[in-house]
């Protein structure tokens, strides 16, 4: 006999007893439909945390200052990293590093246009600051290296500035403008020379947005050179990210060897995402054991039922027999109605998870994904594997009638 | 001479051997069966017809004797053997229908010819031809729970002679009809008598079993009568 025709008898002997169908496939569908918004919500969390690591940087190696005896003093003096040191690396590194970025943080200031007052979040950088951030360029250029050691007047503001302050969406027209802002008390004219994208949040919260300008304009107003103590290297991509961190770690180490009061320090974001990413895996693994238990609970569902079914059905099956069906037919015939139980009920638990999982993410994450292929085959295989073990023991028992006591059954 | 088809010897059939209601039912049965004939076996209820039915049958074992079908020792086969030879050779029409319920006669018609490995669409045409011989052809769709018993037993005949088995054992075919249906069911199997088919009747009726060449009376297990058939009086 053909499976396919196994199948069409299945459906017909599970729909003649709809409510109680149903009923079995309960177990298979709360299981499933748990498993698959579990994955899909960690998915979707998974998505979240990799856009955040490629906006706050992960990947770079932070290359930190800290003073060599732990118990020294806070304010004791450190030494710095110096340009030509940073020049060395570059040149040593030139095949695995894209660049260095470092900055001095400014404090917070503000402009006021009319009635508009918008607060600004300054940054002293460097040359490699805005290509290494997450913050495309939209418009004009970025500040370069000629900008900072000739200490030009320039900047690059956020587009969401542009439409505050100009009110215009037409960002090349803003390019060339002049504007003063005050840095350490003192009023200085920028000239606008690019515009970066702004972060969706800033709007959102009404956050201050970015004024950056090169790094030793800073220093000039400021009246002593920033010391340069902590710095980001981003590797190239598709570099060996950890043969990068070590030989970039040991080339900062042994440069500061000599130091009396200083050592290096150096953390990567890839260390950092590896151990948030153990933890989001553990979680996913617990939560999966609760899908995987669910389903257990629903294959004995199965199980309860397709023994009452067997029984109810022993005359039918002792028909089946005197009419030549071999005993592996009989098996055969049950196994595949508890697999067809668990496969609708399985296609049931895949729509409601999915549906689950995505209204989650959406509440928890503001962004969904959809159930890969991939998990949706695993679940629809899982549920069949359900139906298969789980209806084997009535199967067997089934098959294992003897037809004239089967016949004889009130 | 004809070779027997049905060939019994010694038959004992003991249910619950061994323990304390262990009972003898069958206490030794002889019967040569020979390819064309129409037997009726007569006997009172409790008799035994129904458990040496089974064992004609191929779907149960004697419990002492032997039983050749066909030349074939059935003790010797397997039970997937014995699942072929219910399937094929065999057509069973039973004392109480045995049609699956919430299944169309249609189905129940084709169900012989499904675990016979034959395509659906033969198979849907071979089950619609046999329930219209037996006059059954409009209720084709109907469950048995919506068949009179008479129709029960004509789709029950009707799934009998699907896989054109050479044999049919019918188990008191006309018990539950009316003598006019009782006789239009019997003019059934004469007509397939009349093509070859070696039928097992087993009746209650007298007047059904006068109408067949051969009549065996069982009583408590034992042949007491047999009219004999044509080869033997050679
Ligand atoms: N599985 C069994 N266990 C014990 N006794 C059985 C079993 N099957 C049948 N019997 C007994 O065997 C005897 C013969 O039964 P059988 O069904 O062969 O009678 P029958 O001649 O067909 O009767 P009827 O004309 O009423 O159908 C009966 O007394 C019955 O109780
Ligand atoms: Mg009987």
């Amino acid at each position: 006999m053909k499976l396919s025709e196994n199948f069409k008898l299945a459906f017909i002997a599970l729909l003649s007893n709809k409510i109680r169908t149903m009923m079995t496939m309960l177990g298979i569908i709360i299981g499933i439909a748990s498993v698959i918004c579990i994955v899909n919500t960690g998915d979707a969390q998974d998505k979240k945390t990799a856009k955040e690591n490629e906006k706050y940087g992960a990947g770079q190696l932070s290359v930190m200052v800290q003073p060599k005896d732990e118990s020294a003093s806070f304010d004791a003096k450190l030494d710095s990293i110096t340009l030509e040191q940073i020049d060395q690396y570059k040149e040593k590194f030139a095949d695995l590093c894209q660049g260095i970025s470092y900055f001095q943080n400014v404090d917070q200031t503000s402009v006021k246009k009319g009635n508009t007052k918008i607060e600004l979040s300054m940054y002293a950088v460097n040359e490699d600051y805005q290509p290494l951030s997450a913050y495309p360029l939209l418009e004009g250029r970025n500040i370069d290296r000629k900008d900072i050691e000739k200490k030009h007047y320039v900047c690059l503001v956020t587009d969401y500035f542009v439409k505050k302050y100009y009110h215009s969406t037409n960002l090349k027209k803003a390019i060339g403008k002049k504007i003063t802002v005050s840095i350490a008390q003192a009023q200085k004219e920028f000239e606008i020379i690019g515009i970066i994208k702004e972060d969706e949040f800033t709007e959102k919260y009404n956050a201050p947005t970015e004024f950056m300008f090169p790094i030793s304009i800073y220093d000039s107003i400021k009246g002593v050179s920033s010391p340069i103590q902590n710095i980001s290297i981003k590797p190239k991509d598709g570099v060996n990210t950890e043969l990068f961190e070590t030989t970039s770690t040991a080339f900062w180490k042994s440069t500061f060897s000599s130091s009396k009061t200083s050592k290096i320090e150096a953390y990567s974001g890839t260390k950092y995402s590896k151990s948030m990413e153990k933890q989001a895996q553990q979680a996913k693994l617990t939560m999966g054991a609760v899908g995987a238990i669910s389903l257990l609970v629903g294959g004995i569902g199965v199980m309860n039922i397709m023994m009452v079914s067997v029984t109810e059905r022993t005359r039918e099956i002792g028909i089946r027999m005197a009419l030549g069906a071999k005993n592996r037919e009989i098996l055969e015939q049950f196994i595949i109605e508890a697999m067809a139980i668990c496969l609708i009920g399985g296609i049931i638990g895949i729509v409601i998870g999915s549906i689950a999982g995505m209204a989650i993410s959406n509440a928890l994450y503001e962004m969904s994904v959809y159930p890969s292929i991939y998990i949706i085959v695993i679940a629809l295989g899982f549920s069949m594997a359900v139906g298969v073990f789980f209806g084997f023991y009535p199967a067997k028992r089934a098959s294992d009638l003897d037809p004239i006591e089967a016949l004889r059954y009130e | 001479m004809r070779k027997p088809i049905i060939e019994l010897h010694g038959i004992v059939k003991t249910y619950n051997i061994g323990m304390e209601n262990e009972l003898e039912i069958l206490h030794g049965i002889d019967l040569n069966i020979y390819e064309g004939e129409l037997v009726a076996i007569v006997g009172e209820s409790g008799s035994g017809k129904s458990t040496l039915m089974n064992i004609i049958g191929a779907l149960d074992h004697q419990t002492k004797g032997t039983y050749h079908l066909d030349g074939v020792d059935v003790n010797t086969l397997s039970k997937d053997e014995m699942s072929e030879i219910r399937n094929k050779k065999i057509g069973f029409v039973f004392q109480n229908f045995n049609l699956i319920p919430r299944m169309s006669a249609l189905s129940n018609v084709e169900l012989p010819m499904l675990y016979a490995g034959v395509p659906k669409n033969r198979r849907t045409e071979k089950a619609t031809k046999l329930l219209e011989m037996v006059g059954m052809g409009k209720r084709a769709d109907h469950d048995p729970s919506r068949l009179s018993g008479g129709q029960k037993q004509r789709v029950a005949i009707a799934r009998s002679l699907v896989n054109d088995p050479s044999i049919i054992l019918a188990d008191e075919p006309t018990g539950a009809l009316d003598k006019e249906t009782s006789y239009q069911v019997l003019d059934i199997f004469k007509e397939l008598n009349k093509e070859g088919k070696t039928i097992v009747l087993i009746t209650h009726s007298q007047e059904i079993a006068m109408e067949c060449q051969r009549r065996v009376t069982i009583l408590d297990g034992r042949i007491i009568n047999d009219t004999g058939s044509e080869s033997d009086a050679v």
